[in-house]
């Protein structure tokens, strides 16, 4: 515990200390630990992050879960952007893009990853915009200056962003030197800045402002190998529809930097998913029937299989629960359906799919695919992304 | 150097690191940084991913280590929401960031409020320029077009820049500044003002693509032999022509997978990275140019035509000004060469084409974009008659400059050929939906009037014979045809119909031989019956209105001498009159109402003969042509002999049997009976037993009998005639050609004309000849090659056996076949002349001397002396048949894969593997003189990949080539004699593209009116395109695999197409004296002729 300590694995220390705790609990005897292991446990730098990520995920139950998955959660399956997110933490990659559509696991994965970077070794900061108040939104400056309080609470720093905020430079000005004096020059180890959420500002006027900050820090750590810029790196996360809402690539970060592709499962993982959970679906059969429903979406699966598990239903009830108008997919289904309803020319398009003929517009096909409501690799080729979808659609539009 | 670090060798996305060694030097980094070292004020202002910020990052390190101050500002990371007086001391404490100043300045700035921002920025620079003596200072302003986004005006901070310049003469501080703009936008973006901009005084740096020698290097990072490495690297820059984003990529790609060791992988990579659908999309540099292109601000429209005319190597000069002009370079998907404008690289040719240009062109350009038409026929018929109308009135208000006029009447020209293409969309579009007037009307709105030039061409022509079949119409637009008549002469045709939603119906009538057409007879009601009186002085029509109506049915009878005169009207029922006959005096008609009401009346007196007599419902009424038989019924059937009075004697009709039309046979030995089940009986007149049943798909509704008695017609329901021989019973060929139910028929008393009318408004006459019926395609034993055509009769098919085999095109029957030695596995070439016919290995010269054929020897061609200049070609085409070898070489060329000699036989033209890169070719066309024996020139690398087709135009002047990149390219090789360089390698030829098509290029050939080429491509289609237009004017599909074969007969009156799924089809187009419509002219008038 001592050398997990010294190196910085603060997490696996904890966990070290709490899991002998409780071995020693669990005993007749009720021994504790040794002294020396308490006080350096109680030592260990409770980052914010925990916090932050517990209040986020909700208690692991058997209930399925809407938010994310919290870091002990047994039925989190691990897939290919587990291992891309890994690497580029460990590369110290500049930016690292989280992208899927909702409910597909973002969050979850994030958890993951940032844990992987403070057993690392490096500094975590996170920063969850859902979070942030409606008056941090106003301005780039309250936004930034928040993100800056962020770094300054999480990381413990000497100066707060008050201090050294002038008001004759530009907010973006401040925030950039308090972010290369007071956090990576003055941080020995690698800083890895965690924006989750980071959709919630797209539709503000100021986000490519504030993004074109991101992009030139990427720039320069290309253009100059000594800069500190180097030991930090920017991980987002955003929903991929409101992605392709960004008009001006140019200065967007999302050109640049790691990109991590959050997919649906495919046929292995969602036979692993099933084994931990018991194997509620049965057969292949069966499978092929949960597949058909709702393919390889993370959230419906999950949903599906702890129903199944629990003995509310089976693989029939289910299917019979896609035709209902209130069900145990009517949340999730509803905010599909306000996302197609809003836009005139996605229902039309939709409405198009569900009469059998193409999608009309490319540009439409992309959109409607990145906000998961379809799949396929051309207009001529789409189809809806599940089975569910195509049902709720067909009996909403058609 | 594992395959991961051979990707990280090259650097894709942002900047190119500053040690990464596949930076590619350009001449751009020299200057630039000489200029600076000068003093000297910069910029670059180009499009994105061109490597700007790689440049200037590497240059300043260069000039730091030269011991100068240098500043590095990126405006994105000042940023945009904040306030002036920020911007600028945010520039300023930025400028001097690593001088240590920073309290100097903040005290400098804020000493006296009450100076300008700028004043203030300045006196900061100087202080910064006194706190470092005799250092000099180079400022750069990466992203500088990012000052647009400000919410307050930037244009004076351009000025103070240029202030900055002019103290140098005041002050000497300033000497040592100087600064350098980085972006992407036009001078004109930033600031107006011509006095105060810096860009005047400043040094425009142009970054243009890698060239080979300065992209060499990246092969290191290949990992592979220098010979492999370089020949992928130049197969990259082969598409990517060094735009360094696209090579970065395309190389990295080539370096992950170190299996790529050919050519054809590297296109492999090339579809999947960037021409793929999916690619498309995804690709940040062409979402970006996409973007740059769709939302630049500039009118769509106006940018996308622009562009169209780049993408078509129109001369676009780069020296026009304009505001496009420069919105088009940003975008990045262009360059300047010699100042013309192309499109930047294949990439951009093959993604940005004329199919995405269609797709995005805004629905306000409907002129040129014709994909909307068929959503916005009326809209597009507006705005084109609008430009007509408006370029009419420019041409009376312009009539005086003659330069001026010309210029219009070219325009007017261009806009009657949009407005063409435009109506045979429209008519296409008719013919699908089966909306016939639409199609008719599309088709004649493009006459030309009297004066003007002709702009119908090939497709006007087959789309006009796909309307009428092979049958010639006599249109009366807009009216069902009931009933059709031919006077006993056999010179006028009659015809009755009811318009739409009219209570009138029309009688027309035409001149049988010159379709001239009179003006209309009115019968009010529905006209059921139109009969010719035997002496053809009368004309009978017999029908009523419609049942509720009190008015009874009647007959209208027109006397022909008179025209004009009113019609005799016989009011005799009470129901609608069904039928009507005349006796063979012409003196009385019999007439049957609807309720099978019978009765005589004599016409002279209009009074009824005799009393009705109910017998029974009457569908039909028949007089035998010796008038001794009266036959009527509908249900029920019933035999009157006039002369005896003999009893009435019934016919046993099977189960459920309406008559609909009896007819007697002129011979009166056989009476034939239509049927509402579409069975069509005959029955023997003295046994009354029924000696053949016909059977129709669908109802038939009229009958009729050829004059010889040998041919039985009948109207049937389905939109089809159909014709049985008499005396076998066979069915023959059905006539198709109206697109609704078919009425009536009639045979004309002479010859084999029969008329038609049908409830798609036309009346049709048809040759029902059925030895002159032409067939639409013949089946060979293997897949088409080659299709050559002689005249318009003789067609020639190649399918790979050693045979050839010759058709007669109208019959569709075979001919005979050729044998060669060696197959023959390519194209066909009549010789000029009509006579000799040239196979595409060029082994076989065949001479036709009607129908035989004579062999002669078998001639090896084209000896392959590789390149040198003695490769000659035989005197004559006369030397050509007779010599056994050419020019002294022995070596054949196997690999020879077309040729095409032109229409004088001065020039061929064959098409020949690129020996340079054999592995994959990039197409080569050599062109020989046949007389001089020379190689005139060779046209390289016109196509991406190889070329496939190759044809001549009828005047000589261009070849058209088509190959596998779906292009086709038109070269002008009219003035190639003038320029021989013995060895064909640099001779110039002028090209043009013509367009893209929808798969691989197999075939091409021009029509002889020069205006239209057909293309045949591998999936089956034949797209006919206008060389005036260069727009894709009619596609025919039919053949179910590639076209590899077209050949226009000589009159343009047929095309022939030969494909791979073993069919030779027949594309048929009327001739164009065969279209004329008729004209209308008074009865009278026309009875006097």
């Amino acid at each position: 515990m001592e050398g997990l300590v010294e190196s910085g694995h603060f997490v696996t220390a904890t966990q070290l200390y709490e899991e002998y705790r409780d071995y020693l609990d669990a005993r007749a005897d009720r021994l504790t630990p040794p002294q020396r292991m308490t006080i350096l446990y109680a030592q260990i730098p409770r980052k914010p992050i925990l916090a932050t990520i517990r209040r986020h995920l909700s208690v692991m139950t058997d209930e399925p879960v809407t938010g994310a998955m919290s870091l002990e959660n047994p039925y989190y399956v691990e897939r290919p952007a587990d291992m891309d997110l890994h690497a580029a933490i460990m590369r110290r990659d500049s930016i690292v893009r989280i992208e899927g559509s909702r409910q597909t696991g973002k969050t979850s994965l994030l958890a993951r990853g940032l844990e992987y970077a403070r057993v690392d070794g490096a500094a975590v900061v996170s920063v969850d915009f859902q979070m942030l108040d409606s008056a941090d939104l106003v301005s780039s400056e309250s936004l930034l200056r928040a993100m800056a309080r962020a770094m300054f609470e999480q990381l413990g720093l000497a100066v707060a962003p008050g201090q050294s905020w002038d008001s004759l430079l530009s907010p973006k000005a401040n925030f950039h030197s308090y972010v290369r004096n007071e956090v990576v020059r003055k941080s020995d180890c690698a800083v890895v800045c965690a924006i989750d959420e980071v959709d919630r500002i797209f539709n503000r006027d100021y986000h490519s402002d504030v993004f074109g900050l991101f992009r030139s820090w990427h720039n320069t750590r290309v253009l100059d190998t000594l800069t500190p810029w180097n030991r930090f790196t920017l991980v987002m996360t955003y929903a991929s529809e409101a992605h392709s809402l960004i008009r001006n690539i140019n200065e967007s970060p999302f050109n640049v930097g790691t990109p991590v592709s959050l997919q649906d499962f495919t046929l292995e993982e969602v036979d692993e998913l099933n084994c931990r959970h018991g194997r509620p679906v049965q057969d292949q059969e069966e499978l092929a029937r949960l597949l058909a429903l709702v393919g390889g979406h993370p959230y419906l699966l999950q949903r599906c299989l702890c129903e199944m598990k629990a003995g509310n239903m089976d693989i029939g009830g289910i299917e019979a629960e896609a035709d209902r108008e209130v069900s145990i997919f009517s949340q999730h289904l509803r905010r599909m359906h306000r996302l197609v309803a809003a836009d005139a020319e996605f229902l039309e398009e939709v409405q198009a799919l569900i009469s059998g003929l193409s999608i009309r517009k490319k540009d439409h096909f992309s959109r409607l695919r990145s906000a998961g409501v379809l799949k396929g690799t051309s207009t001529a080729e789409a189809r809806f992304r599940c089975g569910l979808y195509e049902r709720h659609f067909t009996r909403m539009f058609a | 150097m594992s395959v991961r670090e051979a990707a990280a060798f090259f650097a894709t996305g942002g900047a190119v690191p500053l040690q990464s060694p596949s930076y590619c030097v350009r001449a751009a980094d020299e200057e630039l940084y000489a200029s600076l070292l000068r003093g000297e004020y910069c910029y670059i202002l180009a499009s994105r991913q061109i490597g700007k910020t790689s440049l200037t990052a590497r240059t300043a390190a260069r000039l730091r280590d030269d011991g100068l101050d240098v500043a590095y500002l990126d405006l994105t990371e000042v940023g945009v929401d904040c306030t002036r007086e920020q911007w600028y001391y945010t520039l300023l404490t930025r400028t001097a960031a690593d001088l240590g100043l920073r309290n100097e300045l903040r005290k400098s700035w804020t000493s006296d409020s009450r100076l300008s921002l700028l004043q203030r920025w300045t006196d900061g620079l100087r202080l910064i320029l006194k706190a470092r003596p005799a250092h000099r200072l180079a400022v750069f302003v990466d992203e500088i077009d990012y000052v647009r986004n400000l919410a307050f005006d930037t244009s004076e901070f351009f000025a103070a820049m240029r202030s900055c310049y002019n103290r140098r003469t005041t002050e000497t501080e300033f000497c040592r500044l100087t600064f350098c703009l980085i972006g992407v936008a036009t001078p004109s973006d930033l600031i107006e003002e011509v006095d105060v901009t810096p860009f005047n005084i400043g040094r425009r740096i142009e970054l243009v693509d890698f060239s080979e020698e300065e992209a060499a290097h990246l092969a290191h990072g290949f990992q592979c032999e220098r010979s492999i490495g370089r020949a992928l690297l130049n197969r990259a820059l082969f598409w990517t022509g060094g735009q360094p984003y696209l090579t970065q990529r395309l190389c990295q790609e080539i370096a992950l997978r170190p299996g790529t060791r050919s050519a054809a992988h590297v296109d492999s990579l090339c579809v999947d990275l960037f021409l793929a659908p999916e690619a498309q999309e995804q690709d940040t540099n062409l979402t970006f140019v996409r973007d740059r292109m769709l939302m630049s601000g500039a009118d769509t429209a106006d940018l996308l035509s622009l562009y169209t005319r780049v993408y078509r190597e129109q001369p676009v000069l780069t020296s026009s000004t304009g505001q496009l002009i420069d919105v088009l370079m940003l975008s990045g998907l262009v360059r300047s060469m010699h100042g013309r404008l192309l499109v930047r690289n294949r990439i951009y040719q093959n993604v940005f084409d004329s199919a995405w240009i269609r797709e995005h062109m805004p629905g306000a350009d409907l002129r040129r974009q014709r994909a909307a038409y068929r959503r916005g026929v009326f809209r597009a018929s507006i705005v084109v008659s609008l430009a007509l109308a408006a370029i009419g009135a420019l041409c009376a208000v312009a009539g005086l400059q003659y330069f001026h006029s010309q210029e219009i009447a070219r325009q007017y020209e261009l806009v009657r050929q949009y407005h063409y293409l435009h109506e045979i969309d429209l008519a296409q579009s008719g013919l699908v939906t089966i909306n016939l007037p639409s199609a008719l009307k599309a088709l004649e709105s493009v006459r030309p009037a009297k004066g003007e030039s002709d702009p119908r061409g090939f497709e006007w022509r087959y789309l006009w014979q796909r309307l009428h079949g092979e049958s010639v119409p006599l249109p009366c637009f807009d009216i069902s045809v009931f009933a059709v008549a031919v006077s006993p002469d056999g010179r006028f045709v009659a015809a009755a119909g009811q318009p739409k939603h009219h209570n009138t119906s029309h009688i027309h009538m035409w001149d049988i031989v010159t379709r001239r057409e009179m003006a209309p007879f009115a019968f009010s009601g529905e006209v059921n019956g139109l009969v010719f009186s035997p002496d053809g002085k009368k004309l009978a029509a017999a029908g009523g209105v419609a049942s509720d109506s009190p008015q009874p049915g009647n007959v209208h009878l027109w006397d022909l001498r008179a025209p004009s005169n009113p019609p005799t009207v016989l009011r005799a029922f009470q129901q609608s009159v069904r039928s009507v006959t005349f006796s063979r005096d012409s003196r009385q008609l019999c007439i049957a109402s609807d309720h099978g009401d019978l009765c005589w009346w004599d016409i002279a007196t209009s009074a009824r003969v005799n009393v009705p007599r109910r017998m029974t419902s009457v569908g039909a009424l028949a007089l035998s042509p010796d008038s001794k038989i009266l036959i009527y019924g509908g249900d029920k059937v019933f035999v009157t002999y006039l002369s005896s009075r003999k009893a009435v004697h019934r016919l046993t009709l099977p189960y459920d049997y309406v008559v609909y039309a009896l007819q007697f046979s002129p011979d009166g030995r056989l009476l034939s009976m239509a049927n509402r089940d579409g069975t069509v009986l005959l029955w023997d007149v003295k046994t009354w037993s029924i000696t053949r049943t016909f059977r129709c798909p669908a109802t038939a509704f009229s009958v009729a009998f050829s004059p010889d008695s040998t041919t039985v017609a009948a109207a049937c329901w389905d939109a089809t005639i159909r014709l049985w021989d008499v005396k076998s019973g066979r069915e023959l060929r059905p006539l198709r050609g109206h697109f609704d139910r078919v009425n009536s028929v009639a045979f004309a008393p002479i010859g084999r004309t029969l008329i038609s009318g049908a409830n798609d408004g036309t009346v049709r006459l048809w040759d029902v000849d059925p030895a002159t019926a032409p067939v639409n395609a013949v089946t060979t034993t293997g897949p088409v090659c080659g299709v050559a055509i002689s005249g318009s009769t003789i067609v020639a098919t190649s399918d790979g056996t050693q045979e050839v085999r010759l058709w007669n095109a109208n019959s569709g029957r075979a001919l005979g076949t050729l044998s060669t030695a060696n197959g023959t596995n390519g194209r066909l070439h009549f010789g000029p002349d009509g006579r000799m016919l040239v196979s595409a290995q060029w082994d076989q010269w065949i001479r036709p001397k009607a129908d035989t054929f004579d062999r002669r020897s078998r001639i090896s061609v084209f000896g392959d002396t590789s390149n040198s200049a003695t490769r000659t070609l035989p005197a004559t085409m006369e030397d050509l048949v007779t010599h056994s070898r050419l020019g002294g070489t022995t070596e054949a060329i196997s690999d020879v894969r077309g040729a095409a000699l032109s229409p004088h036989g001065d020039i061929l033209a064959i098409i020949g593997p690129d020996r340079e890169h054999s592995e994959y070719s990039d197409g080569t066309v050599e062109l020989w003189s046949t007389a001089t024996r020379q190689l005139l020139g060779a046209i390289r690398g016109a196509h991406q990949n190889d070329i496939t087709a190759l044809a001549f135009s009828p005047d000589g002047k261009t070849l058209a080539t088509g190959g596998w990149d779906k292009m086709v390219r038109l070269w002008q090789v009219d003035h190639i004699h003038g320029i021989q360089d013995g060895r064909g390698r640099s001779t110039a030829i002028a090209s043009q593209l013509l367009n893209t098509f929808s798969a691989e290029v197999y075939a091409t050939a021009f029509t002889s009116d020069g205006k239209t080429l057909a293309v045949g491509t591998k999936d089956g289609r034949i797209s006919l395109c206008s060389l005036v237009t260069r727009e894709v004017v009619l596609v025919l599909s039919g053949h179910l695999k590639a076209v590899t074969s077209l050949a226009f007969s000589s009159d343009d009156n047929l095309l022939v197409s030969g494909s791979t799924d073993g069919t030779v089809r027949f594309w048929r187009a009327a001739p164009f004296s065969r279209t004329d419509a008729p004209e209308r002219v008074a009865l009278d008038a026309m009875l006097k002729r």
